[in-house]
């Protein structure tokens, strides 16, 4: 799984790249060294969770934080979910945190006041737990309810992200933007007799790929000018 | 319009196809050839039973039926079950009571919201019957509806 991330991840940066080379004949190599280095770092966090959040379905928040090296940008988002859901037999619950690490390609360079339009990639990572209860009723009636009480203490899984969106600079310092999210290639590990359901930071496990939406706020920190 | 049809074709529910089955599905074959082509094929065999019973049922759970196929319940709460059939031959000359036992593991999944969550059966094994093991073959480990289980040739 790494190593597919890993080689994926080289590709896209290899190709993003290519696409948007410069003639690099002009440019004195100390001014080459210095434009990857990071400008700044963007805090911010996900609007949408905190709104879900007022449902008493979900509870979940997550941190995002970016910083520039030249068009691409390292990025790092961490949250947390947990869903109680009503199920037609039953209910089912969990809670857990997950981390996504990745890249964007910024194809808004020479903007000046950093909007971004960018397509990156992720690689997510989740720790959590779930429990169902539920009940069935057997072909034979006389054998009783089947009821079903199971659950998975700790489970880990990974999974792979594209993302595309955009940063739009709203006042000084504020950015708002949105990232779209297809995910695919979920994995599991750790489960027992409950196969995993609902996965936080990815989603149903079953479905791949599955779409996931950030409507996300943003405030930038100027790195100092010394660093460069 | 096509993007927003697309939209919602992503997010809507999914359809609550629900396959898991309490059952075992045992199939009675019996092979036959051809006498003009002489190809041999595997075709429905009719048998008559007495009666069947099924572990954790007190009472016959069929009785004085001619199937070729049985779906016999298994008891969730456990991981083994044992069917006894009796049957008679198609001329009522004699009759004879075979049995086989299985066993099986199961597993909890969560289909979606509204279809809710299911216990599947799986792992399925002869674990003993009274057969030769050349009379009976495991056709498909998972007990899914309308799916056969074993065939049984007669």
């Amino acid at each position: 799984m790494y190593r597919s991330f890993i080689s994926a991840f080289v590709g896209f940066v290899f190709i993003g790249s290519a696409a948007m080379a410069q003639p690099e004949g002009k440019s004195p190599s100390d001014t080459v060294r210095n434009k990857y280095l990071p400008t700044g770092v963007r805090i911010g966090f996900d609007a949408l969770s905190l709104i879900r959040s007022q449902d008493n379905s979900f509870k979940g928040w997550e941190i995002n934080v970016d910083t520039d090296f030249s068009r691409y940008f390292f990025t790092v988002d961490y949250g947390y979910w947990a869903t109680s859901q009503k199920l037609g037999n039953g209910r089912y619950q969990n809670d857990g945190n997950y981390l996504r690490i990745g890249a964007d390609v910024n194809f808004l360079l020479k903007d000046p006041d950093k909007n971004m339009f960018f397509i990156g990639l992720r690689y997510g990572l989740s720790s959590f737990r779930e429990s169902v209860q539920y009940q069935n009723t057997p072909l034979y009636s006389g054998f009783g309810t089947i009821t079903g009480d199971e659950s998975n203490s700790n489970i880990s899984g990974s999974w792979i992200e594209v993302t595309s969106g955009l940063r739009v600079k709203i006042v000084s310092g504020f950015w708002m933007g949105f990232t779209g999210r297809l995910k695919i290639a979920p994995s599991t590990n750790g489960a027992g007799k409950l196969v995993p359901y609902d996965m936080p930071g990815y989603g149903i496990i079953s479905e791949t790929p599955y779409w996931g939406f950030n409507y996300q706020l943003f405030w930038r920190i100027p790195l100092p000018k010394f660093i460069k | 319009m096509a993007a927003f049809a697309f939209g919602t074709a992503c997010f809507r529910e999914p359809d609550c196809i629900v396959t898991a089955s309490t059952a075992i599905k045992i199939d009675f074959k019996q092979t036959k050839i051809n006498p003009t082509t002489f190809i041999r094929a595997t075709v429905d065999s009719l048998v008559f039973f007495t009666t069947v019973f099924v572990t954790g049922i007190d009472t016959a759970y069929i009785r004085n039926r001619q199937l070729s196929s049985l779906t016999l319940p298994i008891d969730p709460r456990t991981k083994e079950v044992k069917f006894v059939f009796n049957i008679k031959s198609s001329n009522g000359a004699f009759t004879r009571k075979d049995s086989m036992s299985f066993n099986y593991a199961s597993e909890s999944r969560v289909i979606a919201p509204k279809c809710g969550a299911y216990t599947y059966f799986l792992d399925l094994k002869v674990k003993s019957a009274s057969y030769d093991s050349t009379k009976y073959r495991l056709v498909s480990n998972r007990l899914l509806k309308n799916t056969t289980n074993v065939q049984v040739f007669y």
